[in-house]
């Protein structure tokens, strides 16, 4: 999106990394934390938090705005939301383009949406009210998932691409996870990629996954595996240098092995945006 | 066959996936909505987002609760996390108030011992205090500079990140231990509280402490503390609350000396 500015290759921070934020030994173009973890009054999150942020520019990604539940949208949540942007000043915000709670009860997963008409309007009007509330364009995240709707009514990039049209919201694209419902529902990754609106993509998400019998699952607790790496190379192929996120939430390897992750995401990027300007 | 609303569809997958683990509660109706080559193929999808639900939740409470998941067992307590999932579902966007009624919950159970919903109402308190709002502490010289004639009148405020609990048994023995133990029933009275490097501590109070204690955190003065020691000669008294107060002023759990109020 040409109205975010490109952070350069991140990584998620995480408890482990804590002692790394302490001693200033850190060292990383960009972080995203995870936003509920520190809606909280004090205490030592806020500030690690405060000091990562001395460190290197932060972005908060929000996994329980439950952007596609049918329930209300939390005017606590989104008070939260809107006080830790006050305080850490984030160079944008996120969420999944999912939902997670309904009847006032959250299952804390980011569980799937049927692509149809009603959806689209459904989701694009919540985030249109998230967007005034908060006064600034968020970027919504498509999820991995493990089931598909018989009553969808079109592919997943095209819901994603109606859904960001309509609310005028950006896009943070998760490579790892169109590779994982790739496999998990048969469509081709590079299709999806191709469907995406180039103008939206603020933000690219690499991680790793695990096989469960046929399925894929959105793990994050391995390295990024090759497949994903040949389809980042497209993502940027297509869609130029986008600031790219590392996600490793479990089995969480040494802070140098996590930046070694999003150094060759610089490289693959330096690589192929070199070929792109010498091509003929 | 009508297509359902997306309330509906949500409701259904809910009804599917929030469940007790390894019953088979999927919805017919969820499944005809799902795409698969079968019925197996169709539930061991769904069954994904079920299995999901329990383990994930499942080790927020583990986390919060290591020394009754240690005493329990890991089986026993997987158990008991099945019946409280469903009892009291997560209600808040942030899955760090999940375990806010598990000792409650732990006390209506037959069967389990009664210290361990103690230990549980302690390793809640110190969840919630490590994330309690932060405060600056005062300090033993700020009472330096307070004249000797101020001293009756002066009022004390706590720290926020602060709790105090009485429970029946030694809830701070059985943190202590990593194993199983036989302990008497003892009424106990705790204080759980945030240090200013962001560690948070428990310690046993004595009765004069678990009585004088309130009486700062409700704003009373320092004379009102002192008639905790009302028994003991006047000296005595004076000396004891003094002593207190600068267990209290070390341990950090004093945010702010003021006058009368």
């Amino acid at each position: 999106m040409s109205l975010l500015p490109h952070l350069g290759h991140g990584v998620g921070l995480r408890t482990v990394h804590y002692p790394h934020v302490l001693d200033r030994t850190a060292r990383a173009d960009w972080f995203e934390v995870i936003s509920e973890n520190f809606m909280i009054a004090g205490g030592r999150p806020l500030q690690i938090l405060e000091k990562a942020r001395e460190l290197a520019p932060i972005v908060l990604h929000g996994v329980s705005l439950n952007i596609g539940g049918t329930d209300p949208l939390r005017k606590d949540y989104l008070s939260e939301l809107e006080s830790l942007i006050r305080r850490f000043t984030p160079a944008w915000v996120s969420d999944h383009l999912c939902w997670g709670a309904i009847g006032g009860r959250f299952a804390h997963d980011l569980l799937p949406l049927p692509y149809t008409e009603e959806a689209v309007r459904h989701v694009a009007a919540r985030i249109r009210q998230v967007q005034d509330r908060l006064g600034r364009r968020i970027l919504i995240e498509n999820v991995s998932s493990y089931i598909t709707y018989s009553i969808s009514s079109m592919p997943e990039w095209v819901f994603l691409s109606a859904i960001a049209d309509e609310a005028d919201c950006g896009i943070l694209l998760d490579v790892n996870n169109i590779y994982v419902s790739a496999v998990n529902h048969g469509f081709s990754p590079l299709e999806y990629l191709s469907g995406v609106p180039a103008e939206r993509v603020g933000q690219i998400h690499l991680a790793g996954h695990s096989s469960q019998g046929d399925l894929l699952i959105d793990t994050h607790d391995h390295p990024v595996p090759t497949p994903v790496w040949r389809l980042y190379r497209e993502a940027v192929r297509r869609f130029g240098a986008v600031s790219t996120l590392v996600e490793w939430d479990d089995q969480i390897p040494s802070f140098d092995e996590l930046i070694a992750e999003a150094n060759r995401a610089r490289e693959i990027e330096s690589e192929v945006l070199c070929a792109n300007s010498v091509s003929p | 066959m009508p297509t359902p609303s997306l309330h509906e569809v949500q409701r259904l997958f809910w009804e599917s996936v929030a469940v007790r683990p390894g019953r088979d509660s999927i919805a017919p109706a969820l499944v005809r909505l799902v795409r698969g080559a079968d019925d197996s193929d169709r539930k061991t999808r769904i069954r994904v987002y079920s299995d999901a639900y329990y383990l994930r939740l499942r080790e927020v409470l583990r986390e919060d609760f290591p020394k009754v998941t240690a005493l329990l067992g890991g089986e026993r307590f997987d158990e008991i996390v099945a019946g409280y999932l469903h009892a009291f579902p997560s209600e808040q966007p942030s899955v760090r108030h999940l375990g806010r009624a598990l000792a409650e919950f732990l006390r209506s159970c037959e069967h389990i011992p009664k210290f361990l919903a103690d230990l549980a109402e302690l390793e809640w308190a110190r969840v919630e205090v490590f994330d309690a709002p932060d405060a600056d502490c005062a300090t033993i010289d700020d009472l330096a500079t307070v004249p000797p004639d101020a001293w009756p009148a002066l009022r004390f405020s706590t720290i926020p990140a602060i709790q105090t609990l009485r429970v029946q048994y030694p809830a701070h023995q059985l943190w202590s231990k990593s194993h199983s133990l036989e302990v008497p029933a003892a009424e106990t009275c705790l204080r759980i509280w945030r240090k200013n490097d962001f560690l948070v501590l428990h310690a046993p109070m004595d009765e004069r402490e678990s009585a004088a204690l309130p009486k700062m955190i409700s704003g009373e003065t320092f004379a009102a503390i002192c008639e905790t020691y009302a028994d003991l000669p006047e000296m005595d008294a004076a000396r004891e609350a003094t002593g207190l107060l600068a267990r209290w002023l070390e341990d950090g759990i004093i945010a702010r000396i003021g006058g009368a109020a």
